[in-house]
């Protein structure tokens, strides 16, 4: 009886650390799942043409993003396999509009094989520039993982 | 031929059986390792769903060649070593380690396929089965070599459980490391989510493709450690595994993740270049940290406080080491900032690197030193007087910072030269680093030596087992397997054990012939054990 709770008594501190970490799970889910959804963005605006070029990248739709591309890649595009796998999740940052430019942020989360232990993680960020002709944004260059065409290498 | 001359045939022939013991298992693990991982690239290759795979051959003649040829062969050696397998066999070394070395190559390739299977199929990714070669070959090898090590009358007697611990370790890192990537993706979405688009896989599947590792890294443990049994194994390896992932990592990284977590406190506080965003990403890494490696850390200081004494002894100086070391780098940062701060002010533009600096190196030694003080205790220095453990603990501290301290007197010297010679750049500037590490290095080695001083005044050099014979020989029979070692700690002798090949009858032990030994003396001794196991202690001249 005696020896039952000293081993219980030294099992707190234990029992403490796993609780605080359920908590703490169940806080994170209830933001999450409260969280209302996010604000859609005009399609028309830099951020919208570039969320529905990666989706079309993604989903292996050539013709639909080429059609986002700003002239004169829209008209001649030589087709080459994007580095994209479904597995990947492409997620908006921000975005600069200078005039008739912008900068649209994102970052690519890619879960790879390679770690000791399982895959690793990553997150990496990188941009894609569009141009403003005749009234619709279009993409100059993306990022190196979702290029689409030979003459964007050039 | 008389049943002696077979005996002495058979132990003329033992050095050329440990050899050949060593060679055909060596052989064997290089062809199980091609036929397996042959056989997997083949599999995966079956399945694999691209329309043009049969572009795709360029590996095919190895595999095809690791598969046919080292396939059968590896089955013929195995099942020849199998056979002839007897009790010379089982009690080497080589059959345990050969055992342990496939079970844990085997073990690591067969789960790490089918957990990247399984996550793949949930995370949708466009060639889900590319590992399921890995999974089927390596699979069947670790079955194979989980019964072998369980077989009634074959598995190994020595280092038995060894692949069973190995597996243990692999099964907890797997379930830490990944349970780290769950929090990690589970914080960072709820407390710096997106507030825009994201296209792809959505985040959940990050998550779901973690948990999946992280309950397969569960269920590889809860297998070698409850099922398995070496949660009730004690001593030996168990207690060093136990120590060193269970004890030491977890703390290690609990630790760093706790200061970490201090560290960005402050910067929050008193640093108005710590982004938000910075500040969130840092702080979910950190609790995540904590969040999986405390709670290791605490079950296997249960687990090891309820084993031998040294074990427990050995926790205490492990967490007290940790904090020290933790201790006295954070003082050697502190210096360091500080000085830092003197030819640039903390707050001006390029003091960003040094405030941070500083607050690292305060919370480093915040956190090493309450662990340090609690492991260590040193209001109540005598708790642990004359325990051997903590004498070679200060003396590996003190010895350890006085290697650091004497390197970093080296480097300041080094330095200060090279500025005199050379001209160049401000002194503070280039010897600040290496004068907080004297500073903290020195103290340490300066406590720690003088503690271990002191201890040596209150108790005296415990007295070492006074080598009263040199080499012993033991003719007889004994069916103890510790006899030698036995023999050799309560005499101090180096023991060799010729068996009788009339055994039986002459059956020693090895408490026995410690007491036949007492008052003797000589450089070199032979014991025989005669028929009714009379012992007869013979010295011989030198």
């Amino acid at each position: 009886m005696n020896t039952n709770d000293s081993a219980e008594q030294r099992n707190l501190p234990l029992l403490i650390t796993m609780g605080a970490v359920g908590l703490l799970v169940l806080i994170s889910l209830i933001v999450i799942f409260t969280r209302g959804a996010a604000p859609a963005v005009d399609p028309a605006s830099p951020e919208g043409v570039t969320q529905r070029f990666a989706q079309a990248v993604i989903d292996d739709d050539h013709a639909a993003a080429q059609a986002l591309l700003a002239p004169p890649l829209s008209k001649e595009c030589t087709p080459v396999s994007p580095d994209v796998d479904r597995g990947m999740t492409v997620s908006l940052v921000r975005s600069d509009v200078n005039g008739d430019k912008a900068t649209v942020f994102v970052d690519f989360i890619v879960s790879e094989s390679g770690g000791l232990f399982g895959p690793n993680d990553y997150v990496a960020r990188d941009t894609f520039n569009l141009e403003r002709v005749d009234g619709v944004w279009g993409i100059v260059s993306p990022p190196w993982r979702m290029v689409i065409c030979e003459e964007m290498w050039k | 031929m008389s049943e002696a001359t077979a005996q002495t045939v058979k132990g003329g022939t033992a050095a050329s059986g440990v050899l050949r013991r060593w060679i055909v298992y060596a052989i064997a693990y290089t062809l199980l390792a091609l036929a397996a991982n042959g056989s997997a690239n083949i599999i995966s290759w079956l399945f694999d769903t691209d329309p043009n795979k049969n572009e795709y051959t360029w590996g095919m003649a190895n595999w095809l060649a690791y598969t046919f040829i080292a396939g059968p062969l590896a089955v013929l050696l195995l099942w020849y070593a199998w056979r002839r397998l007897d009790h010379g066999d089982r009690s080497s070394y080589a059959w345990p380690i050969y055992l342990s070395v496939v079970y844990a190559t085997s073990l690591v390739v067969f789960t790490f396929s089918l957990f990247t299977v399984l996550s793949a199929l949930v995370t949708s990714s466009s060639r889900p089965l590319d590992a399921i070669g890995g999974v089927i070959s390596w699979g069947v090898v670790w079955v194979i070599h989980r019964w072998m090590l369980r077989h009634k009358s074959k598995h190994p007697l020595r280092l038995a459980t060894l692949s069973l611990i190995l597996g243990f370790g692999w099964g907890l890192a797997v379930a830490a490391f990944n349970a780290v990537r769950v929090l990690q993706i589970l914080f960072e979405q709820a407390f710096s989510g997106p507030d825009s688009w994201q296209v792809g896989a959505a985040w959940w599947t990050h998550l779901l493709g973690a948990l999946i590792w992280t309950l397969g890294g569960l269920v590889i443990w809860w297998w070698h450690w409850h099922r398995e049994g070496v949660k009730s194994l004690r001593g030996g390896f168990a207690d060093v595994a136990i120590l060193i992932g269970g004890v030491f990592a977890a703390a290690v990284a609990s630790l760093t993740g706790i200061g970490t977590l201090l560290s960005l406190g402050m910067r929050a506080l008193w640093d108005s270049r710590l982004s938000d965003s910075d500040l969130v990403s840092g702080a979910g890494f950190a609790i995540s940290i904590i969040a999986v490696a405390t709670p290791i850390w605490l079950y296997h200081r249960l687990a090891a406080k309820q084993r031998a004494e040294e074990t427990r002894i050995a926790v205490r100086l492990i967490e007290s080491g940790i904090g020290i070391i933790g201790m006295a780098a954070g003082l050697g940062v502190v210096v360091n900032a500080a000085l830092a701060s003197i030819t640039s002010p903390l707050s001006g533009p390029s003091g960003g690197g040094a405030l941070t600096l500083l607050f690292q190196g305060i919370a480093a030694m915040l956190v090493g030193g309450v662990v340090w003080f609690w492991a260590w205790k040193p209001h109540r220095l005598n708790d642990g007087l004359g325990v051997p453990a903590r004498r070679v603990y200060l003396v590996v501290i003190f010895g350890v910072s006085a290697i650091a301290a004497v390197s970093a007197l080296i480097t300041i010297g080094y330095r200060i030269f090279a500025a005199i010679l050379e001209d160049g750049g401000n002194i503070v500037d280039l010897i600040r680093a290496p004068l907080g590490v004297l500073i903290a290095t020195a103290l340490v080695f300066g406590y720690h030596f003088a503690i271990w001083r002191r201890d040596r005044a209150l108790v005296p050099d415990a007295e070492a087992p006074v080598r009263r014979i040199g080499q012993l020989t033991f003719v007889g029979h004994t069916d103890d397997a510790e006899f030698a070692k036995a023999v050799s700690s309560a005499t101090g002798a180096k023991v060799t054990v010729w068996h009788r090949a009339d055994g039986a009858d002459s059956a020693a032990t090895s408490a026995a012939v410690v007491s036949a030994l007492e008052g003797v003396s000589a450089n070199r001794v032979l014991v025989i054990a005669g028929a009714k196991n009379k012992l007869e202690v013979i010295a011989l001249a030198d």
